[in-house]
């Protein structure tokens, strides 16, 4: 059994204004890490502050793996899982774990698909038994399949009725073409009907695997607990898994819009930005205390012009998300339908300015400070360690950074910054959508190269 | 600054619940200023975080006609800046502090919370107490606040089906009480608030004896006292107004209102007015609402969109409020859905509580979700310090966060039957439905 303990943040490097905001004998949680016989990864966080137990099971598997012609494959299977698994029909399933007050649910991003089960604690043998069912002998029966296949065709059609949550799609489908990050989880209506549930079962076996997953299990838990996940998962079998490769997302060659044009919205929602670099680029930190400056919560530079002093937008947001192999760094936001023009052609005007003349000393001591503050809060419960470690493994990314961050923050200059803002910012090459009425179209064609999609 | 509906809150306030084998409490200290402020200290070192909370008596029920949404529009008029600590200060300060800043309006009342490190404890107290007498309103910041409220009503009822469908609610539910104008307001209201408008309400209704403050966390109790009785000591109390009691009439017959929405299904809301917040049917309600709609196997879900496979979505769930409440069921219909034959399956569904309640697994059930439910909203010191806000703010007391859970084990599959009975029938059902039309 494998004890990591982090080291107690003394030290404090270079510029150390900032490092009031944590106290010096602040340290990361413990947690413990064991492997199954099977190969599975288990991590354990203790917590008996409260009667709750959850576990979360992370495949490092998702929606990048369906292939073309094959979108929501990854979403499907997780899906089915809990709709009918061991000696439980669909129905009764969820009410064993609904009596017990527990909540099971699933999601599947890229590159992950978690499954999570939580309740009281006193529900943790049950717990365990429901959720290696659902693991490990899924029914996928077919009228399951098809039921659940219509809803999730019906959700789809759906999606155009959230104007925020379909501008995002619609962005990620332009940045990134025909790259899987280009997907959504859900998949296109015409990959869905051709799906059979023999495909899932396939998928199942191929990327279900011990080896590919870490499992998470957090609160209040007996000493005899890995012996008990032993007993209910160790039976999963253990197989090589091989995710698909892909080749990069192409870039953006100047400025070119989107509008997808539809009539009734009384605000457009728009988004501006392109690929970005994958996680594991070493200017990480950097790239995040700069995009703070951009806009972190109710602060930045975008909030203070565009929502503060012209009063264009209830909100913009500055956002950055990283992937195995890229991401994307974009900018969101939302106005009145004339006022397109202007949101966007300022928000083009801001990126160019930061990188063009860069953050101030005053800008990055903010950011900095801002980071640190949020750190005790980002890891505060064994739950929330938990999902950052997860992340860190999904991403391959070595516990040192959580040792670390302090220190790391703080050596942060404001040349790093603007160093890192000019290798990964690009305000020349941009992909924008906007999802408004077609009347916004005249102020967009003055920006970039415009196409309309009218909806 | 976030628009917080009143229903979520209050909802929340039903989640502290208690299956009679769960006992969690935790030591707080409460006490009174002179100047009339209620404070409730709660310490947890368990992370060097402190959450800070200022919630005021005052939301959008206490506006009048012509002015709706001017409570919540001074809460974004709230960041905007004092003499000490000017806008850009303000942010400055707050930011360099790793200080994470919000608030919201409900119709009850208004909340500003600051997340803070614990070693910055002193510059939040200061900071709140600072606004809470020494803002400075200026028309070009109205101005701009007006707009970006103005924004905000478009994200979240013009442009969003569900925001448009709980507005008509509100509008068709209430014909009396304030509570029928939304939180938001009216555009054409907000756009009248003048900076006078804005002192008169403040200096009516943002004063100690008008609040509740609330810190939780990695906290001295003693040192905390002392920035407490710094800060804020010295801030007299005002003349509150006496506040409007008004009693919505009962309704008598059934009623309806369709909204037409360029929408891909049709959208189908029931509801029923019910008790409001610490009324004892209030857990009934809660728990049957559950049975009904929380959760894949409740009954309306299992019914109509696993068995039926008429809809996408379903869910049900009780919300009270200080002066009333409602109970709702909301359904995501499939794209060629009826809501005429929706609707009368629900009714059908109530019927069959109302002649032979439900199982004494399903009520078991429904206790053991909202126990569950209660230990999750606990799990940072954020979470507990607000449900122990929430409770003092509502019921002025809040040790009913940890009394009130045992109350749901003692509601009975008869106390279910009573329930259905008295407040879901088809005479006061107010029917909301978004129909789909074509665009131009």
């Amino acid at each position: 059994m494998r004890l990591l303990l982090f080291a107690i943040i003394t030290l404090c490097l270079g510029a150390c204004a900032t490092s009031s905001t944590i106290p010096n004998n602040f340290k990361v949680p413990e947690y413990q890490e064991k492997t199954l016989s099977n190969g599975l990864k288990v991590l354990l966080f203790k917590d008996d502050r409260l009667p709750a137990f959850s576990m979360e099971l992370m495949i490092m598997s998702g929606y990048a793996n369906d292939s073309m012609a094959k979108s929501g494959m990854a979403n499907m299977t997780a899906s089915m899982l809990n709709k009918g698994a061991g000696k439980y029909s669909a129905q009764k399933l969820a009410e064993e774990i609904e009596f017990l007050g527990s909540k099971y649910g699933s999601s599947v991003g890229s590159e992950s698909t978690n499954l999570k089960i939580s309740g009281l604690s006193t529900n943790t043998d049950r717990m365990l038994e429901l959720f290696s069912q659902i693991l490990l002998q899924p029914r996928f029966q077919k009228k399951e399949f098809h039921r659940l296949r219509k809803r999730t065709i019906a959700s789809i059609k759906k999606q155009l009725d959230s104007p925020s949550g379909f501008a995002s799609k619609s962005f990620d489908e332009f940045v990134f073409g025909e790259h899987p990050y280009g997907r959504t989880a859900a998949g296109e209506i015409k990959d869905l009907n051709s799906m059979r549930v023999s495909d899932l079962k396939n998928y199942y076996q191929k990327y279900y695997s011990p080896k590919n997953s870490y499992l998470a299990v957090v609160g209040k838990f007996d000493p005899n607990i890995v012996s008990r996940l032993e007993e209910s998962f160790g039976s999963w079998e253990n197989k090589p898994v091989k995710n698909l490769n892909f080749s990069e997302a192409p870039k953006a060659k100047g400025i070119e819009i989107r509008l997808m044009a539809k009539e009734d919205l009384k605000q457009s929602q728009v988004r501006i930005g392109h690929v970005g670099p994958e996680r594991k680029i070493k200017e990480y930190l950097e790239l995040r205390v700069g995009l703070g400056i951009l806009g972190s919560g109710l602060s930045g530079r975008l909030m203070e012009e565009i929502r503060s002093k012209r009063g264009l937008t209830y909100g913009i947001y500055s956002g950055v998300s990283f992937g195995k192999t890229s991401g994307k760094i974009v900018v969101r936001s939302s106005t009145r339908n004339e006022k397109v023009g202007e949101l966007v052609g300022e928000s083009i005007r801001q990126l160019e300015l930061l990188v063009d003349q860069g953050v101030t000393s005053d800008e990055v001591k903010r950011s900095k400070a801002y980071f640190l503050g949020n750190f005790p809060r980002a890891i505060e419960t064994p739950a929330k360690l938990a999902g950052n470690i997860l992340t860190l493994r999904l991403w391959g990314i070595e516990d040192s950074y959580l040792n670390d961050y302090i220190k790391n923050i703080n050596s942060i200059s404001k040349s790093d910054v603007n160093r890192a803002l000019r290798k990964y910012l690009d305000p020349k090459n941009l992909k924008i959508v906007v999802f408004g009425p077609s009347s916004v179209a005249e102020q967009l064609r003055e920006i970039g190269v415009l196409k309309v999609e009218n909806l | 600054m976030h628009f917080f509906v009143g229903i979520v809150l209050a909802f929340s306030l039903s989640l502290p619940l208690l299956a009679s084998e769960l006992d969690i409490s935790f030591d707080v200290e409460k006490y009174k200023l002179e100047n009339g402020l209620t404070v409730l200290l709660y310490k947890d070192s368990s992370a060097p975080i402190v959450s800070h909370n200022i919630w005021y008596r005052v939301g959008s029920k206490d506006e009048e006609v012509g002015f709706t949404g001017l409570a919540h529009l001074f809460e974004h008029m709230m960041f905007r800046g004092t003499k000490k600590y000017p806008k850009k200060k303000f942010m400055e300060l707050t930011e360099s502090s790793g200080i994470q800043k919000n608030a919201f309006t409900s119709s009850d009342y208004t909340g500003y919370y600051l997340i803070a490190p614990s070693s910055k404890l002193e510059i939040a107290i200061d900071i709140e107490a600072d606004r809470m007498k020494n803002l400075i309103v200026d028309q070009a910041a109205l101005n701009a606040e007006i707009e970006i409220v103005k924004e905000e009503r478009r994200q979240r009822v013009d442009n969003n089906p569900r925001g448009l469908m709980y507005e008509r609610l509100m509008a068709t539910l209430y014909k009396v009480h304030p509570y029928r104008w939304p939180v938001i307001g009216y555009m054409k209201d907000v756009e009248r608030v003048t900076p006078e408008k804005c002192i008169e309400f403040y200096d009516t209704f943002y004063s100690p004896n008008n609040a509740v403050l609330a810190i939780g966390g990695d906290i001295d109790i003693e040192k905390t006292k002392s920035y407490i009785q710094k800060y804020f000591g010295s801030i007299k109390p005002s003349v509150l107004p006496e506040r409007s009691n008004i009693v919505e009439p009962n309704q008598s017959r059934r009623r309806i209102s369709k909204i037409k929405k360029e929408v891909q299904a049709p959208m189908l809301s029931l509801n029923y007015r019910s008790a409001k917040v610490g009324e004892e049917d209030g857990f009934a309600l809660h728990l049957l609402s559950s049975i009904l709609g929380e959760g894949a196997s409740s009954r309306l879900y299992d019914k109509i969109v696993y068995r039926d496979q008429d809809a996408t979505g379903l869910y049900a769930y009780n919300s009270g409020s200080q002066q009333d409440g409602f109970f709702q069921i909301f359904v995501a219909m499939k794209p060629n859905g009826k809501a005429r034959r929706m609707e009368n399956k629900i009714a059908r569904e109530i019927e069959r509580i109302q002649k032979k309640s439900v199982t004494q697994r399903e009520l078991q059930k429904a206790i053991n979700q909202v126990s569950s439910t209660y230990v999750r909203g606990l799990t940072s010191i954020h979470g507990k310090t607000e449900a122990l806000m929430l409770n003092e703010i509502l019921l002025g007391d809040y040790s009913y966060l940890f009394k009130d859970l045992k109350k749901y084990s003692t509601v009975t599959t008869a106390d279910i039957q009573r329930v259905a009975k008295k407040y879901l029938n088809k005479n006061s059902r107010v029917v909301i439905e978004v129909v789909p039309v074509k665009g131009k």
